[in-house]
């Protein structure tokens, strides 16, 4: 597996630095492609349209790039890491969603998957502001099987929560997904997802939700809820709602919810995943700085257990880099420094990772990391 | 970024010269944009700060008032909470799982007079020294274990000269993960309550006892009554047999038949009060049901044959020959439905019909069906049938005459005996009485042998002479019998207590003696026993004395009694001349 990555902050130039490395005798056979709906998506797309590999690509929160150049966050353009592997290895496949439901789209993604391959692994991007990252993920293993391992993330608008994408080099869908099936019997996939994050304040209960759409809370509006708890103006929401999400306690874990949308009419919350009628919540905020000094010590750990790989990716939550600004460089590099490989990724509306032994699941304000290595 | 302003101002005071400057042009514009950076961080760190201060601010204020209303909120319920336990008079403990107590109410601490802070961390025995404990800590600690309460455990407690009556419940309790972190108990003072149930109590025994009281006494007048009218009877058959004229002679036999319809109703009596008084009982024995149903022909041949009524008994084959069980209970039993159906028939049959409805391995279950074609029994009359006192309606009183408790007695003989009793008619049509009852088989194959054969008192050879003692205290008795033995041709003596009969007996040489069981000075089982004894220490066995008791005790166990008293049989009242006769031929022929 060899992988070439660049970045450009105008997508024009995508052409240019392609022909290039294809002029090196490098040939890809699939490109991951992060790109900023800044200035305009539909470029990047059509800088593909003539090459013969498939493209994952997404819209962003912000592109990220780490390969020891002095930036590694770009919020215009894009970032492309072009990998070259045996095609038999992998299999790509581009969903209008339609009328399909989030749980639907993850079913059908998994049904593929297996039909591909008799042990998948899968990489998935989804787009839509009003899908349910949560329901995705049940989907997918509710037809690929609970063990299945998955990464990803929803695809993000630089913060704008009016239309992301996932695109390849013709087709751009704002509501839709790419997965990319592996087939694990040659490609080893392995990462984790940490977030830091910490509840605050006193325990609230969900009174009226369905799916990821929150109603109301301890029985009053949900936007009222977070307006007057976060002293915050209905115009900070849902931005606000992204770094200070909905912390959910289950029996001794818990999940974290952000506000992805505003359903402003009926006083409600559309959050990136289910947040169940009745569950306990409470706010949460990241710790400050320090977070990173966990994620670079979870970092640590997982080195030490896997420090052979041809490939990284990162799907890091858009709320990390609200949160750490620009400091977040330090978590980002930090993998790509210990690896000695350049990292991809974007900052994501949601994230999918299957932390080492656990099922698969989706969250918010996570690092979630993956190292990809052909057997 | 000190450590970058500090670079750049040594490399700023390190120029001498133009060219210095020149060299160094570079380095310092790389520090100056490296300080740019350095700033943008910062900025971008004191804004996030910020942001983090007023949100966190925010919510920590929020947070703050939610503590507060919250803390308020339990104030007022501990408050409540407080007031009730404080008011409630019930004495309210809380306890650990080491049976300890960690919380008790103000009825508690005035109940065992001491203040909370002693009581707390002690147990039961503590306590209550006065109190065995133990039982209580087990239902304390079984309540922990089980996880289940345990309600209305009733204890007497004497605690500082107060006796009081407590009820205590006792349930667990958990915490929000379930796990049992303790008990909470509540006792009331049941004294007042307790004394009231005594109270209570008391008065049930006394009316029971009373009504006890009642049957025996019923039971007692029954007996008393029953005596002087064995003398009118057998005075009015001893006149019988003089020479009255005819018109003296119909009132005599109103007389007799009056009487002995009086006697019938005091037996009835008797036989109620019995079972009222718990006291009846079967005496069972082998017996032969043809030969029981032969006796009932008997009995109700002339009233049968006055009606002209077609009188028949119909018994299954299968049914056997030797039964065991309390024939003279099982005879009052059908002859009572018998009774019935002759008195209200006034034409057509009277069919008895017997049956065996079930069998098991030792016993048999008695169908006994009595059938009429009577005048029946409405829908209204059939209710309260087998009540006692219960007639159809007062009119049967008036045109039948009869007492309504005959049913109600053949109800309670026969529950005694595991079986039913029951009726179909339909007004004018008719009427079927039956019953079943269960019955034990006998292993007997040949007759059974009858104490004496009554049959054989007048069987037409002459009697022996005999010189009897008849010992019997009542006066009326005294004469009846006499005059029955004198005019069966025996010579009499007469003692009127047990130790004249045991004189008498001394100086005369009797053939036989009758002995009456209940007499003054002596009883008869004194006499008797005093009589055996001469003959055991004096004389030999061949000059052995015969003695007949009579005794009015028709109860259970009197006849044992009678001959373990040494005695060779046993006549009970009431009985006639010819019973007498014969019982006195068996013992001496």
């Amino acid at each position: 597996m060899k992988t070439i990555s660049f970045a450009v902050n105008n997508p024009e130039e995508i052409k240019i630095k392609l022909d290039k490395q294809i002029s090196t005798g490098f040939s890809p056979t699939l490109a991951f492609v992060f790109a900023s709906v800044k200035p305009d998506i539909h470029i990047t797309s059509q800088a593909f349209k003539d090459y013969p590999f498939p493209v994952f690509g997404c819209s962003t929160g912000g592109n990220i790039l780490s390969d020891n150049s002095e930036n590694c966050i770009y919020e215009e353009g894009a970032v492309v890491t072009l990998v070259e592997f045996n095609e038999k290895y992998f299999s790509y496949r581009i969903i209008e969603r339609g009328s399909l439901s989030s749980f639907d789209l993850g079913r059908d993604i998994g049904l593929w998957g297996v039909s591909e391959f008799k042990d998948p692994a899968f990489i998935v991007v989804a787009s839509g502001l009003s899908l349910d990252g949560k329901e995705l993920v049940e989907g997918v293993l509710d037809a690929a099987g609970d063990d299945t391992i998955m990464f990803g993330g929803l695809a993000g608008d630089n913060t704008r929560f009016e239309q992301p994408f996932v695109f390849s080099g013709n087709t751009i869908l704002d509501s839709g997904a790419i997965s990319i099936a592996l087939d694990k019997e040659h490609i080893d996939i392995k990462g984790l997802a940490f977030s830091g994050w910490v509840g605050l304040g006193k325990d609230l209960r969900v009174t009226s939700s369905i799916g990821n759409i929150v109603y109301s809370i301890d029985d009053e509006p949900a936007l009222e809820i977070y307006k007057k708890y976060l002293d915050v103006k209905d115009a900070d929401l849902p931005a606000i709602g992204v770094e200070y999400p909905l912390l959910i306690k289950h029996n001794n874990t818990f999940s974290l919810r952000a506000v992805m949308g505003v359903d402003r009419e009926n006083q409600a919350l559309i959050f990136a995943g289910t947040v169940p009628q009745d569950s306990i919540v409470t706010f949460s905020s990241s710790p400050g700085f320090e977070v990173m000094d966990s994620t670079k010590e979870k970092i640590n750990e997982f080195y030490e257990e896997h420090q052979d790989a041809d490939m990284l990716l990162l799907f890091s939550c858009m709320a990390r880099y609200l949160a750490l600004g620009p400091v977040i460089t330090e978590e980002i590099n930090f993998s790509a420094e210990k690896w000695g490989i350049p990292v991809s990724g974007f900052f994501t509306y949601g994230e999918i990772g299957t932390n080492v032994g656990t099922r698969c699941d989706f969250f918010n304000q996570t690092y979630t990391f993956v190292i990809l290595k052909e057997k | 970024m000190g450590k970058r302003t500090n670079k750049i101002n040594k490399i700023i005071e390190g120029i001498r010269s133009f060219e210095d400057f020149l060299s160094h042009k570079e380095e310092i514009l790389q520090g100056v944009q490296n300080l740019e950076h350095d700033k943008q961080v910062l900025k971008f760190k004191f804004e996030r700060l910020l942001k983090d201060k007023n949100v966190l601010n925010s919510l920590l204020k929020k947070t703050t008032e939610d503590l507060n209303n919250a803390v308020e909120a339990l104030k007022t319920r501990a408050e409540e909470l407080g007031i009730l336990l404080s008011t409630i008079p019930a004495l309210v403990y809380f306890k650990d799982t080491d049976l300890k107590y960690i919380l008790v109410n103000k009825s508690f601490e005035r109940f065992v007079n001491l203040p909370f802070y002693v009581i707390k961390g002690k147990m039961v025995e503590d306590i209550f020294p006065a109190y065995k404990t133990n039982n209580y800590s087990e239902m304390e600690r079984e309540v922990i274990q089980s996880g289940l309460p345990l309600y209305n455990i009733e204890e007497f407690i004497q605690q500082e000269e107060k006796e009081v009556w407590l009820t205590s419940n006792l349930a667990p309790f958990r915490d929000t993960e379930g796990e049992i972190i303790g008990l909470v108990g509540i006792s009331w003072d049941i004294t007042e309550r307790k004394k009231h149930e005594n109270e209570l109590q008391y008065a049930k025994e006394q009316a029971e006892e009373g009504t006890r009281a009642k049957s025996e006494f019923l039971a007692n007048m029954s007996h008393e009554i029953r005596t002087p009218m064995n003398g009118i009877i057998g005075m009015a058959e001893i006149l019988k047999q003089a020479d009255l004229g005819e018109q003296e002679k119909e009132n005599l036999e109103i007389l007799i038949s009056s009487t002995r319809s009086l006697l019938t109703l005091v037996n009835d009596i008797l036989d109620i009060s019995k079972i009222e008084a718990g006291k009846i009982e079967l005496e069972i024995q082998d017996f032969e049901i043809r030969k029981l149903l032969k006796d009932i022909e008997n009995i109700i041949y002339i009233k049968t044959e006055e009606k002209a009524l077609n009188y028949k008994t119909f018994i299954n084959p299968n049914v056997p020959e030797f039964l065991r069980g309390d024939p003279s209970r099982l005879k009052q039993i059908t002859l009572n439905l018998v009774n019935n159906a002759v008195k209200f028939t006034l034409k057509g049959q009277v069919h008895i019909y017997i049956d065996i409805v079930d069998e098991h391995k030792d016993r048999v279950k008695l169908m006994v069906k009595v059938h009429d074609s009577g005048i029946g029994i409405s829908k209204e009359g059939k209710k309260n049938l087998f009540q006692l006192f219960s007639q159809v309606d007062t009119s049967t009183t008036k045109n039948y005459g009869g007492t309504g408790l005959g049913l109600s007695i053949a109800k309670q003989l026969v529950m005694l005996m595991n079986g039913e009793i029951g009726m179909e008619s339909e007004q004018d049509k008719g009427s079927t009485f039956w019953f079943t009852a269960w019955i034990e088989k006998s292993s007997r194959t040949v007759a059974v042998q009858e104490p004496f054969d009554k049959h054989a008192a007048f069987d037409g050879k002459p009697l022996k002479k005999l010189y009897i003692l008849l010992a019997e205290d009542n006066e009326i008795n005294q004469r009846i019998i006499q005059y029955s033995l004198t005019n069966a041709g025996y010579k009499v003596d007469v003692a009127r207590n047990g130790q004249e009969a045991v004189d008498m007996y001394h100086q005369n040489n009797y053939d036989l003696v009758l002995m009456d069981v209940q007499m003054p000075v002596l009883d008869g089982y004194e006499a008797t026993a005093h009589i055996r004894n001469v003959e055991n220490t004096i004389l030999n066995d061949s000059q052995r004395i015969p003695i007949v008791a009579l005794t009015a005790n028709a109860m259970k166990g009197d006849r044992e009694k009678c001959l373990d008293a040494g005695m060779d049989e046993y006549l009970s009242k009431p009985f006639t001349p010819s019973d007498l006769i014969g019982i006195i031929r068996s013992v001496t022929e």
